[in-house]
Order: structure tokens, then C-alpha cells, then sequence
């Protein structure tokens, strides 16, 4: 490699110092150009400030947009420039140019339309540059290349205002090109110039009502001279009476205006009793204004109170020359004076239906005036009181009442207190009865502070008094009844709170004294010591209230010791569906309990006791028997041939003897088995038994006797086997051991059942029974007559077998002829 | 025929055998005043086809409890007897508690007579072998 000669480096470092020379002074014109545009910029900015001090100078906004619409030129460095106002309200257009060249009407409003149409486009508060391509399609501004715009719109002031700047395309060359920078000033501009035209337009206006202001004063002043009451309606009429002139309060009372009673005459308007000749003359003469009020009706219909007063007027020379009408609407005082009359009127109907005595006494007059329901409650007749109802008053207070009533009356004549509500009988005049009055009396008093008046009302509670005496005693009544009663009551109410409990509940839970009015729920947390019961309790109503049902369980209480078993029976009481109390009573029932032990255990006695007789009885009736038995066999082993005749009449005496005597037996065990042993219900066949006993006691005695068997209904009943089987033995057994000696002998045993009872009817046509022993033969041990073979206990069985079974008998019978036994049975069930 | 009586009352005994030997000349009769005295008798002598009238009421052993026990004896052969409760009892709970034994031939009232034992007489079955 070959070392640069040290020419070729100078040359080098020459050329690159020319490189750096060209760069630094490329750079330096940079900085130059931009502070240029610079100090352009600062340059409009003072034109802009100089608008503004020169606007603010102005003092005719016509002068005032002739500079702002030449600052736009200045600030904008544009060719041309417009401003439009517009008065939306009255649509009144100001159009204000420089350098525009429109020289007709219709290029103005065509010029004015295309800029609305921009307006349209780039919309409120906005400053833009418009394309070219935009501003040619407008006609009026087709000629032009660049564009700067802005609209506003004043609501508060109704106006709307449109700004431009316009560059042509034949100048364009020779202005910069609008920018950014022209749309930023542009917009400060448009932003100034709205304020000073918007305090132009409010100073505008304020000066507006100024005039107005001043121009109704001078008017006002015109109208005070004849109008002075200005809330009346005032009309002048002239000397016939036509109207010449009203006021506005004339309109607004009637609704006519001026020019529609302009000429016409008064009477058209308001109705009066001044159309009489007379009347008009007199005014005249006496020169005298008069008064009337009328009803009268407005243009529209609607009816109003007037007052109205006619002044005549006349000349210096006293020629009669005007009438002033002055008209007070006085409808409201009319309305509300007929409201005071209809609420009076109401009042004392009120007072009538609902039976309130209403008086009022006058202190300066002494005069007293009571309503007729007041003068009814005192018995009292109108025309017999006569104004003086103070004494009559006075006199009939019960006596014991009145010094308690005449120092109420009294306290308030003296100011010790504003009324009295008080209640106090009186002697009722007509019957002279006591009657209980509820009264208010009140003192009326004056400015001053003293009575003038005193007013009352009164109502006759003597029937409701006597309700609550009533329902007072009825209390104390259900009260005493509650308290004396065993049962032990504790009643809550739907809050779960306790409001009554018994003398009885504290007997054996003193504990509830201590919570009268104390909610269950409460209890149950201080009751410490018996919140097992109270925490059941609470379990109970719950589900009591639940099942809407009486709900009942047994508790244990000790009390010192001493165990007591309550029943509790926890009713939820309802009106109307709605839970009111709950009613918890409790039954001791230790005593019971205790008895139904005892009663047990006495019965389990009595079963034993019962069984033993019974043991007793049928051992008894054995060992009797047996001998009697072995007696009888004996006698059935005699041969009687070998014997001679009286002693076989002995024997056969003995053996007759011995039967009696085992019947007696048969029958008292009968007898003793009805009275001790339950009856014991089955399902029988009445007919066969019938017919099996029938035969037994037929054959076994060997008897000329028929039956006849007939029945309504089944065969088969439901009764006590035995008893029913003892009960037809005996009745069929008497049929038969008492039959004549006649062919055709018989028993009907008929039998119907109808409802709930059975009929058996047994009848013979056998000896009967004497009148006399009829009512005996149901007895115990009696016998007809000494002939009679039987024990006296068969019939006595039978009405006792009947009673057992619940059932009647009744005999008919004829000495001599027969005799009907009808057996009436309860129909059973299994 | 052989008969078996077995009471406690020896007079009602006496009717009893009088009558049986009044309807049968050759009945041969044993008599017990006592179901104890009668049950040593099975056990001694086994059964022959015997007609047994039993009494109810009696001390010691009543005649329920004198079935019961020859019942329990299996070594009695009970094929051969006809067993008849003759009794003065009225009540009903006798009867009713002698109808709970098949073994016995029927349930009769004292004191037998001639003609209530000729009825009998067809129906007591043949000694046994």
C-alpha cells in the first residue's frame, strides 16, 4: 500500500471542510425560513389584537361588522371576505363584504344561500378550511380556490352568524395557501368576534325594553288619571250611557274588550236595577253616587259576583257629562260566605243525625240558645223553657253533680282553664229518668282575653253507660267464674303475651303472678326453674295454632314437693279466621287419677269377689242338690207293689217334695247367674230354640198343647243365649204348666221387628190371670195361689232377664181365658 | 258289662249300682269314692273295655283332673274305655270344659234312671280282644 502524499491529504481535508461549509449554511437559511414564518404569525396576531381594541372602541354594531369584516381580510391575508347575520326569529339578513363584487340583489341572496349550505355542511362552532372541489359546486363561489369558514348560532340571542375568507383562483398564486394556522386564527377571530357581537345584541336589546318600559309609563300615567283603583273594572260612559272607554281589570272581570263595548250600552254587559227612570233621575238630582250588587255572566258564560258603583260626573258649570261605572268582582266573598252558610248548614244536620245537643251563651246579653237535640235530651219543651234555659239548665243536674258542673263552669268564667270535657247526670224533665250526658264546654273569648261567649256540645250516653255497666258486671260475672272454677286458665293473647290467668293456675304455678303481660317467649328465658312446662307450652300452641285444633297433653307440676298431674287443654280462639287468644286450661287430675287406680283395683276385687260367689253358689247348689239327687234316685228304686197304698202316697209326696225343692235351687242360681254375670251377645236361631224348649217341657210333661210359630222377619238374632233361653223356657214353661183341660190348647209365639225394636209376643188360652194378681206376678216369690207349683221366682226372673237386656214386658190376660205377654227388645248389634 | 262309678257321695253310688244292675243282671260294678283310688286301679289292672260314669265334684281330685292324669299316663290304654261325667253340677263352665275332652262319651245328669240307661246301653263299645 502506498502512503497518501501529503497533498492528496490536504486535498481531502479541503474538500470535506466545503461539505461541512455547504451543510451548516443549508441549515442556517432553515432557521432563517422558520423564523421568518414566525415573526408572519406574530405579525397577524397583532393584526388580530388590533381588531379587537378597535371592535371594542365601536359603537354602532354596523360600524362594528364593517371592521370585523375587514380584519378578516388582514388577519387572514385572504383576497376577500363576508359576514351574514341572521335573526332567526324575524329572518332578517345582514350581509357585510369586502372585496366581493356583488352587484345585484340576487347575487347577494344567492351568495347568502351558498354560505347557509356550508353552514350546513361543517356545522355549528367550527372554523374550516373548505376544498375546492366544494367551492365549486356553489355558484357564487365557483371563482374561488381556497376557502376559511365558520358558523355559530346564538340561541339566547336567536341568531345565527356565518364568517368567510376567500382566496380566488385567478390570485391564488399570490396568496399562501390557507392552513392550519389560518383555521387556528380564524377560529381566535370568530371567537372575539362573537362576543362583541353577542354584547352588542344583548345591549340591543336591554335598550329595547328601556324604550318600551318608559313608553308604558307615560301610558300608565294616562290611565291612573281616571282609573286609579286599577284592580276594579272602571268604565266611563258618556251622558247616554254608551261606554267610551274600559280599564284592563274591566276586561279581565269580564272578558270584553275595549273595542268590542266601545258605544254600546252598560245594561248589554251588567244586569241592574238601573234602568228605572226614576232611579237615573235621582242619581241626577241628588248628584249622588249609588250602589248595587248583581250576578252577572262574563263574555264567556261563567257567572260572577259584581259590586258595582255609579259616580255621575259633571262640569264645572255642573252639566251632567259622565258615569263612571267602578265594578268589584266580589264572587269570592260571595262563595265563601254561601260555603260558611252550607257548612252551618251541614253542621247542624250532622249534629242532628248523630244526636249532639249544641248551646251557646252570650255573656253581655245573657241569652242562651240550645238546638232541639239538646232541648229533647233534657226532656224539656221549647215553648215551656222560653229563653231562660240557663235556670232550667241549672235545675235539672242531678244533685250530687252539681257543684262538680258549676265549678267547671265556673273555672272557665274565670279563666282557669280554656274547656271542660266532663261527664254528669241530669233529672230528664218529661219522666224524670237520670240520663248520663258527655259534655265539652268551651269559653269564646275577645281580643282582650275575656269571655264573651260560652259554647258546648252534648251527647246522651246513658244507653251506651248502661252497656258498659252491663258488660262490666258480665265481666266481673265470667271473671268470678274463671277464678272459682277448678280448671286452671291462663289466656295469651296472638302476641304470645299472658293477659289473664286463674286463681286455680296459681294455686298449683304461683310463678305466672310475675308475668302478667310478659310475652311467652320472655318467660321461658326467666323462668329458669320451671321452663320445662313453659318451653312445652310454647311446643303446644305452636301446633295448636298450626293445626288450628284444640290440642290437649298432660304435665307433671311439683309444688313443694307435691307431685300434681294437670290434663291441658290448649284452644287457638278465632274471629273471623283471625288467631285472638289462646286459652290454655289445665285439670288437675291427680285425684282422678288416683280414683281410676282405686276404681281398677276395686274392680279387679270386685271380678274375684264375683267369681268366688259364683264358685260359692254353684258349690252350694251341688252339695244341696246331691242329697236331693241321691233322694230322688232312691225313690226310682222303690217297687211300689210291694208297698201298701199309704206309704207309696208318702213316697210319692217325698218325691214331690224333693222336685220343688231342686226347682227352688235351679231357679235361685237362675237367678243369682242374671244378676252377676255380663250379658254376652250372639247370634241365635230364635226358631229352633222355640221349637226345642217347646217340645222338651211338652214331652217331659206330657202335654196336650200346640205351638204356632210366626215371624216377620229373620229367624236369626243377636241377643244373650243364655238369658233369652232361660226368658222363653219360663214364659213357654208357664204357657203350659197353666193350660186348661180344653182339645185345643195352644201358644202363638209371634215375633216382629220394626226399627230398632224387636216384638215377641207369646199368647196362650190357657187359665189366665186374676185382676188382682196381675200387678203382682212380675214380684219376687209370689205365687197366684197355694195350688200353684212353682217356686215364685219364674215371672220375677223373666222382667229381671228383660231389664238386663234393656227391654219391657207387658201382660193382658183374662181369668179364665188366656193370657199375652209381649217382650219388647232393643234390636243388637255384634 | 263291666261299670266303673266313680263319686264320693257312697249313697248315690248305691242307687247308681242298683239301677245298672237293674237294667243289666250280670253288670259287674267296681265303685271308687275317690279318682285317686280309681287311677291306682287303671294303673294296677289296665282298661277292659269299662263303662266310666265320673263324678265332677269330689275332694282330693276332681274329675277333670282325674281325666288329666289318666290322659298323662301313657302305660293306660284308653282304646278300651267308655268314659260318661255324671254329675248333680248346674253349671254351665262344667259343661263347657268337658266338651274340651274327645275322650269323654257324653255329659249326664244324676241320678240315672232306668230308662235314660237303656238309651245308653247301644252306644258303649266292645272291651277290647
Amino acid at each position: 500500500m502506498k502512503a497518501l502524499t501529503k497533498q492528496q491529504l490536504l486535498q481531502r481535508d479541503y474538500q470535506e471542510l466545503q461539505l461541512r461549509v455547504t451543510r451548516f449554511s443549508f441549515i442556517e437559511q432553515q432557521l432563517k425560513n422558520a423564523q421568518d414564518k414566525l415573526d408572519h404569525e406574530l405579525i397577524l396576531y397583532k393584526r388580530l389584537n388590533q381588531f379587537s381594541n378597535k371592535a371594542l372602541k365601536s359603537s354602532k354594531v354596523e360600524d362594528f361588522l364593517t371592521i370585523a369584516v375587514e380584519a378578516i381580510v388582514d388577519i387572514l391575508e385572504v383576497e376577500a371576505a363576508a359576514i351574514v347575520i341572521r335573526n332567526n326569529g324575524s329572518g332578517v339578513t345582514n350581509l357585510f363584504t369586502e372585496g366581493l363584487l356583488l352587484p345585484t340583489e340576487a347575487m347577494k341572496q344567492e351568495f347568502i344561500a351558498d354560505l347557509a349550505s356550508l353552514s350546513e355542511i361543517v356545522g355549528k362552532s367550527k372554523s374550516a378550511i373548505i376544498a375546492t372541489k366544494r367551492l365549486e359546486l356553489l355558484n357564487s363561489l365557483s371563482d374561488y380556490k381556497d376557502a376559511v369558514f365558520h358558523f355559530a348560532n346564538d340561541k339566547g340571542l336567536d341568531t345565527s352568524v356565518c364568517l368567510i375568507g376567500l382566496v380566488s383562483v385567478k390570485k391564488a398564486p399570490f396568496y399562501e395557501v390557507l392552513d392550519e394556522k389560518h383555521e387556528t386564527i380564524f377560529s381566535l377571530f370568530t371567537q372575539q368576534f362573537l362576543t362583541i357581537v353577542t354584547n352588542f345584541f344583548q345591549h340591543q336589546k336591554i335598550e329595547d325594553q328601556v324604550v318600551k318600559i318608559t313608553n308604558s309609563e307615560i301610558e300608565l300615567k294616562k290611565l291612573s288619571l281616571i282609573a286609579t283603583k286599577s284592580k276594579n273594572g272602571v268604565i266611563i260612559t258618556d251622558h247616554k250611557g254608551c261606554i267610551e272607554w274600559v280599564n284592563d281589570s274591566f276586561t279581565q272581570t269580564t272578558g270584553y274588550a275595549y273595542e268590542e263595548v266601545k258605544g254600546i250600552q252598560t245594561i248589554n254587559i251588567l244586569k241592574n236595577n238601573f234602568h228605572d227612570v226614576e232611579e237615573y233621575k235621582k242619581i241626577l238630582k241628588d248628584k249622588k253616587s249609588i250602589e248595587f250588587t248583581s250576578l252577572n255572566r262574563t263574555k264567556q258564560g261563567k257567572p260572577y259576583h259584581s259590586q258595582t258603583e255609579i259616580i255621575p260626573v259633571f262640569d264645572e258649570h255642573q252639566n251632567f257629562i259622565n258615569f263612571i261605572y267602578v265594578i268589584t268582582d266580589i264572587t269570592n266573598e260571595v262563595e265563601f260566605k254561601e260555603e260558611i252558610l252550607r257548612m252551618n248548614s251541614r253542621f247542624e244536620l250532622i249534629a242532628n243525625k248523630s244526636q249532639i245537643g249544641i248551646w251557646e251563651w252570650d255573656r253581655e246579653t245573657n241569652v242562651s240558645t240550645w238546638n232541639n237535640i239538646l232541648i229533647s235530651q233534657y226532656g224539656a219543651e221549647k215553648n215551656k223553657v222560653g229563653a231562660n234555659f240557663y235556670n232550667f239548665w241549672r235545675e235539672s243536674i242531678y244533685p250530687a253533680d252539681q257543684e262538680m258542673v258549676m265549678s267547671n263552669r265556673h273555672k272557665i268564667l274565670n279563666l282557669e282553664i280554656d274547656s271542660i270535657e266532663q261527664e254528669y247526670r241530669i233529672i230528664r224533665a218529661n219522666d224524670k229518668s237520670i240520663r248520663h250526658l258527655k259534655t265539652l264546654t268551651i269559653g269564646e273569648k275577645d281580643s282582650n282575653g275575656q269571655i264573651i261567649r260560652l259554647v258546648g256540645s252534648s251527647i246522651d250516653i246513658t244507653e251506651q253507660k248502661e252497656a258498659d255497666e252491663k258488660i262490666k258486671v258480665l265481666k266481673l260475672f265470667y271473671e268470678s267464674i274463671l277464678n272459682n272454677m277448678p280448671n286452671k286458665i291462663l289466656i295469651f293473647n296472638a302476641a304470645s303475651e299472658l293477659i289473664y290467668y286463674n286463681e286455680s293456675m296459681l294455686e298449683t304455678q304461683p310463678f305466672w303472678e310475675q308475668h302478667l303481660f310478659h310475652s311467652l317467649y320472655d318467660i321461658v328465658i326467666t323462668e329458669v326453674e320451671n321452663q320445662s312446662f313453659v318451653n312445652h307450652l310454647i311446643g303446644h300452641i305452636r301446633q295448636a295454632i298450626r293445626l288450628k285444633t284444640t290440642i290437649k297433653f298432660n304435665e307433671t307440676i311439683v309444688l313443694n314437693a307435691n307431685p300434681t298431674e294437670l290434663l291441658n287443654t290448649v284452644l287457638p280462639f278465632y274471629t273471623d279466621g283471625v288467631l285472638e287468644y289462646i286459652i290454655v286450661s289445665g285439670v288437675d287430675i291427680t285425684e282422678l287419677n288416683l280414683a281410676q287406680v282405686d276404681l281398677v283395683k276395686k274392680n279387679n276385687e270386685l271380678v274375684k269377689v264375683n267369681s268366688e260367689l259364683d264358685n260359692f253358689v254353684y258349690r252350694v247348689s251341688h252339695d244341696l242338690r246331691a242329697p236331693l239327687l241321691s233322694i230322688k234316685g232312691l225313690i226310682s228304686l222303690i217297687n211300689f207293689a210291694e208297698l201298701n197304698p199309704s206309704t207309696t202316697e208318702y213316697i210319692k209326696l217325698i218325691e214331690s217334695s224333693a222336685n220343688r225343692m231342686d226347682n227352688s235351687i235351679q231357679d235361685i242360681l237362675v237367678y243369682s247367674r242374671n244378676s252377676r254375670l255380663e250379658v254376652k251377645l250372639e247370634s241365635i236361631n230364635i226358631k229352633e230354640l222355640v221349637h226345642e224348649i217347646f217340645n222338651d217341657i211338652k214331652f217331659s210333661t206330657e202335654s196336650q198343647i200346640e205351638l204356632e210359630y210366626h215371624n216377620d222377619g229373620a229367624d236369626s238374632i243377636i241377643t244373650d243365649k243364655f238369658r233369652m233361653s232361660t226368658l222363653l223356657k219360663n214364659m213357654i214353661g208357664n204357657a203350659i204348666k197353666y193350660k186348661r183341660d180344653i182339645p185345643d190348647s195352644h201358644i202363638k209365639f209371634h215375633m216382629a221387628q220394626k226399627g230398632k225394636t224387636i216384638t215377641i209376643r207369646i199368647i196362650d188360652n190357657g187359665i189366665g190371670i186374676s185382676k188382682n194378681s196381675m200387678p203382682k206376678v212380675f214380684d219376687m216369690f209370689y205365687r197366684g195361689s197355694s195350688a200353684s207349683i212353682g217356686t215364685g221366682l219364674g215371672l220375677y226372673i223373666c222382667k229381671e232377664i228383660i231389664d238386663r237386656l234393656n227391654g219391657k214386658i207387658k201382660l193382658k190376660s183374662k181369668l179364665g181365658a188366656g193370657s199375652e205377654f209381649d217382650i219388647i227388645l232393643p234390636v243388637n248389634k255384634l | 258289662m263291666k261299670y266303673i262309678l266313680i263319686d264320693d257321695d257312697p249313697i248315690i253310688n248305691l242307687v247308681h249300682k242298683r239301677i245298672l244292675q237293674k237294667v243289666e243282671e250280670t253288670a259287674q260294678i267296681e265303685i271308687f269314692i275317690s279318682g285317686v283310688k280309681a287311677l291306682e286301679y287303671f294303673k294296677a289292672n289296665g282298661t277292659d273295655g269299662q263303662v266310666v260314669f265320673l263324678d265332677i265334684n269330689m275332694p282330693e281330685m276332681n274329675g277333670f283332673q282325674f281325666l288329666d292324669e289318666l290322659l298323662k299316663n301313657k302305660s293306660i290304654k284308653m282304646e278300651g274305655l267308655s268314659i260318661y261325667i255324671l254329675t248333680s253340677s248346674l253349671n254351665n263352665k262344667d259343661r263347657e270344659k268337658a266338651k274340651g275332652y274327645p275322650i269323654l262319651k257324653g255329659y249326664l245328669g244324676k241320678p240315672l234312671n232306668v230308662d235314660a240307661m237303656l238309651n245308653l246301653k247301644g252306644q258303649f263299645s266292645e272291651p277290647v280282644g
